[in-house]
């Protein structure tokens, strides 16, 4: 008898599609067809007749792993979409956030305004040094669930993607609600402010990201995923 | 279109019968509704598979792998709670729908 469980990966593979099923779906695919092959075995049919009766169970080995595909894909990828980037990025910025807001608020200092606007230099200074860390880690954490260079990278800058997005937000509605354009020198605060608040900590984080960034190979990639 | 609606649904209340008798694998599914219907309804592994994971997706069956009395591992399927109560409709649906089909085709033999 043919190995099956190696004979369906192969056919599956055939399809990109195919290529992504889980194996356990596989391994349950393959015990079908045995368990057919056994039959017709028991029924009197000979070896190769009993494997070619299993074989007619399926006449489109691509359109049975689009299938199964559609029915069990949605939840695969959404688990490890939140697996490889969700959970790594927000706990990222969870810390990131915490820590600089704790530090401001351990100095004393108000909390009125933009963030940076204030003097807590040190505060500031001291967290851009541990932002590398933290990069780092959502990198590392994204790269064992499996995440590709891309979202390992997406994980580890989210604190400074965040940071991007209330800049622009504050940034827009200082333009056109408050239409506060009067200072000569809008454009160098606006540069000053991208640089302490998106460019600066965006630098450390993939700074610390960096060495989980490089591409894995699809052996170590094996050993990652089933530590 | 009607046809193929007929034949899913028929195959979803095939699937969803023999599976509140027991908890069976994909195999044993789709030999059971082959004795059951004496050979009229047939599941291959391509036709089988899909709408058991398509079933287990709405909640309908849940599955877990277990050794077979054979003490081989198979994945078996049982029914859930909300498979239940989607049987019992679906049960009612179908008698009603067969009573109708067999009072048009013995109107035509008439």
């Amino acid at each position: 008898m043919p190995d099956w469980n190696q004979l369906v990966l192969d056919r599956l593979a055939r399809s990109r599609r195919g290529a992504q099923i889980e194996p356990d779906v596989a391994e349950e695919l393959a015990h079908h067809l045995e368990d057919v092959c056994e039959a017709g075995l028991q029924a009197g049919y000979s070896r190769q007749e009993s494997t070619q009766n299993a074989l007619k169970e399926v006449k489109s080995w691509t359109r049975l792993a689009r299938q199964i595909q559609e029915e069990r894909g949605g939840n695969i990828m959404l688990k490890q979409r939140i697996q490889t980037l969700w959970l790594p990025a927000l706990v990222n910025m969870t810390v990131a956030f915490t820590i600089l807001l704790g530090g401001l608020m351990v100095a004393n200092k108000p909390l009125r305004g933009p963030v940076m606007s204030s003097n807590p230099r040190p505060i500031y200074i001291a967290w851009l040094i541990l932002l590398p860390a933290m990069g780092g880690f959502a990198a590392y954490w994204s790269r064992r669930a499996g995440g590709s260079v891309a979202t390992r990278a997406t994980a580890a800058l989210f604190p400074a993607l965040t940071m991007l997005v209330t800049f622009f937000a504050i940034l827009m509605h200082a333009i056109f609600v408050d239409h506060d354009t009067s200072s000569t020198n809008i454009f160098m605060q606006v540069a000053g402010s991208a640089a302490a608040a998106v460019i600066l900590p965006a630098a450390a984080l993939l700074a610390g990201a960096f060495p989980f960034l490089r591409k894995v190979s699809k052996p170590e990639m094996q050993e990652i995923a089933t530590d | 279109m009607a046809i193929s609606k007929i034949k899913r649904g028929s195959a979803e209340f095939a699937i969803l019968s023999v599976l509140s008798e027991e908890r069976l694998y994909g195999y044993q599914i789709a030999n059971r509704i082959v004795e059951r219907t004496r050979g009229e309804l047939r599941f291959t592994l391509a036709s089988l598979y899909p709408m058991l994971y398509a079933l287990e997706r709405r909640g309908w069956v849940k599955s877990a792998w277990e050794n077979s009395s054979a003490g081989r591992k198979r994945r078996y399927y049982r029914l859930t709670t909300a498979g239940c109560k989607e049987l019992a409709p679906m049960r009612r649906e179908w008698k009603g729908f067969f009573r109708a089909i067999q009072r048009l085709t013995g109107a035509a033999h008439a």
